[in-house]
């Protein structure tokens, strides 16, 4: 048995890329690694009190939206040309939103453009039943969106995207669920989170994320 | 190479990972997740990375009987609890040093608080107390009461140690250094959990330090 977790993630007599592994476990938000950002409305980022909680975005605003997220503040380690995440996220929410979105993944820049925003990740929206694959370059309508096949619900999903320079891969629950070739990032990423809710009254949408790994390959 | 994730060194992609994290204690600085708290001793109870071989984090308590440091997800207002009562797992490795006899050095495991005494806790612990003669198992809840139980290890003031306590859905196992020690029954606790480290002296003359090298908790 190797002691090394080098040697049981990387074949004898190779380098290993960037990685970073983040088990949201803890008092606090590593903030010497991740940045949160409210970008509007009322809201709030924390390390959520319940069991397998992980870290919770919270939209509370009523009759308006909230956008928040969290990333590496522009630090942006992981290639467009190959790389691979993986995220356990669930969404949440204690009254019927109007609009919410959750997604989870690598982006440019920490901001909350989407279509347009040199991205890859997994998507929840409520405009849709399904989970869907969300990517796009970093042109405005060039974006793809494609179906997961996977029902929306509360409980948490493990993602994976890999992303090589020719196409975009997401498996949930270890299945492949989508495979795409066309719009995809053109520039350096960074891990990130996103939630987005719109409450008709009082209540508030959650996006809760209890895993965060990301390398090259 | 044996795993293209760490993910799947723990878990298969087609299982939802729960929550898990590990600590090595290695650094300039003490990790955000955690919050050290000197429960009982004020400047004199102390916590910081340790400038030793294998040092990790390193719990001093001194000058005050009873003095208590106490390593955990929050202080004496509030603490974060992911872990469950009835699914979960602590593993801690550490070494104690010399201590008076009635110390905790360390009690450690799962807890709701960062202090672990007082009311309305609920805990799963063992104890290093050189009062006694073995390691002591313990847990309390509202619904089981206070349970011990001696384990099969001696206790000691300088050996490093490796404890687990697995929570089940109504009994605790503890093992120590990769041996099963005991189970204790009917355990009652329904609060999530989070871990803690704690250490007291409890004498005037020889306070107890703790250097933890290694904590990780995981559900179920």
């Amino acid at each position: 048995m190797t002691k090394s977790i080098y040697d049981q993630l990387n074949a004898s007599g190779t380098v290993a890329k960037q990685r970073v592994v983040e088990t949201f476990s803890g008092d606090a938000l590593d903030t010497d690694r991740w940045f949160y950002i409210l970008f509007n409305g009322t809201g709030a980022g924390a390390m959520s009190d319940e069991v397998d909680g992980g870290f919770k975005m919270s939209s509370t605003a009523t009759g308006a939206t909230s956008e928040s997220m969290i990333a590496f503040k522009d630090i942006r380690q992981y290639s467009h040309t190959g790389s691979t995440w993986i995220a356990v996220v669930k969404s949440t929410n204690t009254i019927a939103l109007n609009h919410s979105a959750s997604l989870a993944g690598l982006k440019a820049d920490d901001d909350n453009t989407f279509n347009g925003g040199n991205l890859v990740g997994f998507k929840k929206e409520t405009n849709n039943n399904d989970f869907i694959s969300y990517h796009s370059t970093n042109v405005g309508g060039q974006h793809g969106g494609a179906t997961t096949g996977v029902g929306q619900d509360q409980n948490y999903h493990t993602w994976k995207g890999e992303l090589s320079s020719s196409d975009y891969k997401l498996t949930e629950a270890g299945i492949l669920r989508t495979s795409e070739t066309t719009n995809l990032p053109v520039s350096k990423l960074q891990p990130f989170v996103y939630h987005y809710g719109y409450q008709p009254s009082a209540g508030s949408g959650n996006t809760h994320c209890a895993y965060m790994e990301a390398y090259n390959t | 190479m044996a795993f293209p994730s760490v993910y799947e060194m723990t878990n298969p992609l087609t299982t939802v990972r729960k929550q898990h994290f590990w600590e090595y204690f290695s650094g300039a600085t003490l990790n955000s997740r955690w919050t050290f708290t000197s429960v009982v001793g004020d400047a004199n109870t102390t916590g910081a990375m340790a400038d030793e071989v294998n040092g990790g984090y390193k719990i001093t308590t001194s000058v005050s009987s009873s003095a208590q440091g106490a390593l955990a997800f929050g202080n004496l207002s509030g603490v974060i609890k992911p872990f469950s009562p009835t699914g979960s797992v602590f593993i801690m490795k550490f070494k104690p040093t010399t201590a008076s006899s009635p110390a905790w050095s360390p009690l450690a495991g799962f807890c709701t608080h960062a202090d672990i005494l007082g009311t309305g806790r609920e805990y799963a612990l063992l104890n290093n107390s050189p009062s006694s003669a073995k390691i002591i198992a313990s847990c309390t809840s509202s619904g089981g009461g206070y349970k011990s139980a001696n384990t099969t290890v001696d206790s000691t003031t300088s050996a490093e140690m490796l404890w687990k306590i697995e929570m089940k859905s109504s009994t605790i196992d503890y093992s120590i250094n990769g041996v099963f020690s005991n189970t204790i029954s009917g355990h009652g606790l329904v609060q999530g959990l989070t871990p803690n480290v704690s250490a007291r002296a409890d004498g005037t003359a020889v306070f107890p330090t703790i250097n933890v090298q290694y904590v990780e908790c995981y559900n179920t």
